[in-house]
């Protein structure tokens, strides 16, 4: 076994890729598979926030587009379990387990996914800045060492991508409005921009973690958010807009963003199930898996035939 | 009652193109694979033809962690196996290859 771990790290040294039916140190299989499993919960939970506003959507064309965003991110959450599947596979982890898990609150998925989205400026900002900061973790994880997964996230970023544009030109429209439109913008914004600071996790991580020497991830949490705000802040300060943290600002010195103190152990309370909207999301979830339950029986029944 | 099967999915991306490897997906069977390939990796009409391989029907070869192919190097199945072909060229006059 000795020898099986450090052929393993010679071969993450020399930079290859592991596949599914590759060895691999038990430890790995385990870390790429936490990692793989929620974001495919987050996927499927972040559809319900947008969810919401499909019957509510402004106009036709604002309703087929998030219509769409909604499949999209289903779409992503199917061909990440699929991935989890296969890594999963020799400790017996099925997809019926890890939605069990994540329907009984045993499982993690992302925090901005716990937030209520109340107005349809909500629905600009989540496709514009989550989307936006989805991006950001999701781009670093392109180079991540588990093949599978880097192949499956260059499909589901160019998707994101589009996501982005479509959060873009609502917000753009929004900010070119009425006072009422750009008020109601700005109270999103509001609301958001914590959960946005939360969103990559707490600063402090250190390189030498086996999620980073085994390459499963390839970025900290705070190069993560700093890119975020390299981008996204002078954006949303060319719209007028007013980011709520008065200590905000851009340190000449370090070319680094200094933010306020976003209240971790808010994100703490969230990740661990207590968010707004955490438990009724999860009973939607639920009802979904109960009521469709028959479409995946009938294809067992199929299949058995 | 049985288990779904998986089924390993490959798009065309013109016609002509080789069939690229996309990804993968669990189904009753063939057929509805397919409904479900196209759902999951045609929404922007990203192929013009698709397969769905039952995952049990591909035979892998094991890896050897370097390129496949012969044991011994065998220049003579490559185009660098005939470079030489410029210098005998020009035993017969001309300062270039064959190609003039």
């Amino acid at each position: 076994m000795a020898g099986d771990a450090a052929a393993f790290e010679a071969r993450i040294d020399r930079g290859e890729l592991i596949e599914a039916d590759d060895a691999m140190p038990e430890a790995y299989r385990h870390q790429c598979l936490r990692l793989i499993v929620t974001h495919a919960n987050s996927e499927l939970m972040g559809a319900l926030p947008e969810r919401e506003w499909i019957p509510r959507a402004p106009s036709i064309a604002r309703k087929l587009a998030i219509l769409s965003k909604v499949q999209d991110e289903i779409g992503h959450a199917q061909m990440i379990y699929r991935v989890a599947e296969d890594l999963g596979a020799p400790f017996g982890l099925t997809r019926e387990a890890m939605l069990d898990d994540l329907i009984a609150g045993r499982a993690k998925f992302h925090n901005v996914f716990s937030y209520p989205a109340p107005t349809w400026a909500d629905v600009g900002i989540i496709a514009w800045l989550v989307d936006g900061a989805a991006l950001e973790t999701q781009g670093a994880l392109l180079r991540t060492s588990y093949a599978p997964y880097a192949r499956i996230l260059r499909r589901i970023c160019a998707e994101e991508a589009v996501h982005l544009k479509h959060g873009e030109d609502i917000v753009l429209t929004l900010a070119s409005g009425t006072s009422a439109q750009r008020a109601m913008l700005q109270e999103a914004l509001t609301r958001w921009w914590r959960p946005l600071l939360h969103f990559f996790g707490p600063p402090g991580e250190t390189l030498n973690s086996d999620a980073f020497r085994w390459r499963i991830r390839t970025a900290t949490n705070e190069d993560l958010r700093q890119g975020f705000l390299r981008k996204y802040v002078p954006k949303i300060q060319r719209l007028g807009l007013v980011i709520p943290d008065p200590s905000l600002h851009l340190d000449g010195a370090t070319g680094l963003w200094r933010y306020g103190d976003p209240d971790w152990d808010e994100f703490w309370r969230v990740v661990q199930g207590g968010g707004q909207r955490t438990a009724e999301r999860l009973a939607l979830r639920r009802l979904s898996r109960d009521e469709q339950g028959w479409v995946v029986a009938a294809m067992r029944a199929e299949a058995a035939a | 009652m049985a288990d779904l099967g998986i089924y390993e999915v490959f798009g065309q991306e013109r016609s002509g193109a080789a069939f690229c490897h996309v990804g993968s997906l669990q189904a009753g069977d063939g057929d509805l694979a397919l409904v479900l390939a196209r759902e999951l990796f045609c929404r922007r009409s990203e192929f013009v033809a698709l397969w769905v391989v039952a995952r049990p029907c591909i035979q892998v070869a094991p890896v050897a962690g370097e390129p496949l192919g012969p044991a011994e190097p065998r220049t003579y199945r490559l185009g660098v196996g005939y470079r030489d072909t410029v210098e005998k060229w020009q035993r017969f006059g001309g300062e270039r290859g064959g190609d003039r």
